[in-house]
């Protein structure tokens, strides 16, 4: 029996069971009543001034003149309230406010590669559907988006959330859609935007939009390591690139297709430029990593390399394949963190090997016997001490990086929530691709 | 034969409950419909007693009308309803102080219609649901299946850390998966 059916059958029974108590719930409710009461005006302007997108947004400024034209009774005729709100983010960002019937109202331009992208066209009045369908053929047509950066930041919210979950859902498949039609293998990460206060405030300092703020300070949220004005560096494509590497478990954040790497150089690459910059034979490597990161807002990767007698780090830009920096690491001194700066060290109040790997086999619910291979190092980040753990358990390679002081898991690249799981993942067991299928509902789900 | 509702996501729109706090009676049956069996499946799976899950299933949509003006719409209505059936339950068990609920035999009894071999197979599951898993596995399971409630929700609603909601879940599936397998051998 497949785990779904259980699912069903446990639906189907408590279905079947469930007491039928309306009319003797409706007994007990005196205000209800059969004939569906209309919303007053005072609703209506009450439901204006508290719905989220005004709370910040210029717009505020006209409700407050519309308010006062109703107070004094002159009539201003229809006005039409912003029911959605679709962004697109490449490098051009352009938002669009949508009616209730999905017709565009307003079309926001947040940079001039958006004045570019929008040209001459008028949107206003236009179905969504067609006016993304002219957004993201101009964006092709503009060189925005192609093979080397195929990634669209798509952030969408409405004042239902049943519309909103649709016009994700949908959105993202015509997004993916047109750039296939284009011959571009697309790559559309989807959120809700909640319009928070924050995210206006990043968005008006480093000067991004706010789309871009809100992705931002949801990687934040994850891994506090990562620092806001160095993500705002990236682009959307780099960004795609990171989140796929550190397979975070982002809330409201879903991921189709493949972050395009075409303009950097390849993993291997980075190795062979690591081993000449060290003089080091590939024979003589006893273990290597090679990973994807950014620094300084530039997408860079770090390399380890363990030799008989030596250790070694290196950070090779992953666009230009020039090396950043060289440091060898003693090898006789484990304690020493693999960290740029030598002046930082471990701190005493730091949760030991052996309460951060019984945290973790508690937290994943995994039985400590069976790991294999396991190594444990110690590193710092912006000031914040990690662990950076990997192990083998059963067919599956876990890497995590840890919180040293308080056990938070940051990443863990078998994370079945987690932002690039299905990609790097194989799974053969038929439950287990069930719980993935599953899973997938559940992408915005957060590791705690 | 009556045609079995089909499980599906239960998403309770905020435009549905906007409606109710405006009295709608129309509305208010609406969601009645829409999530009393959801309501009353994680009633079962805390209190493991029908008269009992009944009672909190009338107490919850009466708290859903008197609470619902201060219910504020973020789309997560089922969460919210649901903690209102969780607070109720708890109330009826220290009321009752009754922890010891589930008794499987005033549960299910075996009706005359259950010679339909898929309807015994489906009370056997809820039999098994109710007795070999804990409370806390019960309401995520439930949850789950009635609503297909994300798991963050859940764990929002039970105030557990997502990691420990996922590995309860996945756990009691398989659980309940064998356990009804080797209940179909044995028969």
């Amino acid at each position: 029996m497949k785990l779904k059916e259980i699912e069903q059958k446990i639906y189907d029974e408590f279905d079947k069971q469930k007491p039928e108590l309306f009319q003797k719930i409706l007994a007990d409710c005196p205000k209800m009543t059969e004939d569906t009461p209309k919303e007053s005006l005072w609703d209506k302007l009450k439901s204006m001034f508290t719905h989220k997108r005004f709370t910040y947004s210029v717009a505020s400024l006209s409700l407050v003149v519309i308010f006062a034209l109703i107070l004094f009774s002159i009539d201003i005729g229809p006005t039409q309230d912003t029911y959605s709100v679709i962004a697109l983010d490449v490098n051009p960002s352009v938002v669009l406010e949508l009616n209730e019937d999905d017709e565009v109202i307003k079309v926001i331009k947040n940079n001039s590669d958006a004045d570019i992208i929008v040209g001459d066209m008028d949107l206003i009045n236009v179905d969504y559907n067609v006016a993304i369908n002219a957004l993201i053929g101009s964006m092709v047509a503009n060189g925005y988006i192609n093979e080397l950066t195929n990634s669209v930041l798509l952030s969408i919210q409405s004042n239902d959330i049943t519309h909103e979950n649709e016009l994700i859902a949908e959105l993202t498949q015509q997004v993916s859609d047109l750039l296939s039609f284009s011959s571009i293998e697309g790559s559309v990460i989807a959120q809700r935007l909640k319009f928070t206060e924050e995210a206006e405030s990043l968005s008006d300092a480093l000067d991004i939009s706010e789309a871009k703020a809100e992705l931002i300070l949801d990687i934040i949220d994850i891994d506090p390591r990562m620092q806001a004005e160095e993500l705002a560096k990236l682009s959307i494509n780099d960004l795609n690139l990171l989140l796929e590497a550190k397979n975070y478990a982002l809330d409201n954040v879903t991921h189709v297709g493949q972050a395009s790497n075409l303009s950097m150089i390849t993993k291997e690459d980075a190795y062979d430029i690591a081993l000449t910059t060290l003089s080091i034979e590939r024979a003589d490597v006893i273990e290597y990593e090679v990973e994807l990161e950014q620094e300084e807002g530039i997408m860079v990767y770090e390399i380890e390399i363990e030799t008989i007698s030596d250790e070694f780090e290196l950070t090779v830009h992953a666009k230009e394949g020039t090396v950043l920096t060289d440091e060898e690491i003693p090898s006789d001194d484990e304690e020493t963190p693999d960290d740029n700066d030598d002046s930082d060290e471990f701190p005493s109040d730091a949760l030991s090997d052996t309460v951060i790997l019984n945290i973790i086999v508690t937290e994943l619910n995994l039985d400590k016997t069976l790991i294999t291979e396991l190594e444990i190092e110690q590193e710092i980040e912006n000031n914040i001490v990690f662990y950076d753990i990997q192990f083998v358990y059963g067919d599956d390679e876990y890497e995590l990086e840890v919180d040293a002081l308080t056990g938070i898991i940051y990443s863990n690249s078998m994370d079945e929530s987690g932002y690039d799981y299905d990609t790097d993942s194989e799974k053969n067991d038929e439950d287990d691709e069930e719980d993935e299928d599953d899973e997938e509902d559940d992408t915005d789900e957060i590791e705690e | 034969m009556a045609l079995k509702a089909k499980k599906k996501s239960l998403n309770v729109s905020d435009k549905l409950m906007k409606q109710v706090s405006r009295y709608d009676a129309k509305a208010f049956e609406d969601l009645y419909n829409q999530t009393s069996a959801a309501v009353f499946g994680y009633a079962m799976s805390i209190v493991g007693n029908r008269d009992d899950a009944n009672d909190i299933v009338q107490a919850t949509y009466i708290s859903i009308y008197e609470k619902i003006q201060s219910y504020s719409p973020n789309g997560k209505a089922m969460a919210w309803i649901f903690t209102i059936t969780r607070n109720h339950a708890y109330m009826l068990l220290r009321d009752q102080s009754k922890r010891n609920h589930v008794n499987i035999d005033d549960v299910y009894d075996i009706g005359e219609d259950t010679n339909i071999v898929e309807e015994v197979h489906n009370e056997m599951l809820v039999t098994a649901l109710l007795d070999h898993l804990n409370e806390d596995e019960r309401q995520i399971v439930v949850m789950h299946a009635m609503s297909d409630m994300k798991h963050k929700d859940i764990a929002d609603v039970m105030d557990m850390p997502l990691s420990t909601v996922l590995s309860k879940y996945r756990r009691s599936l398989k659980k309940l998966k064998t356990l009804m397998e080797v209940n179909e051998y044995e028969t």
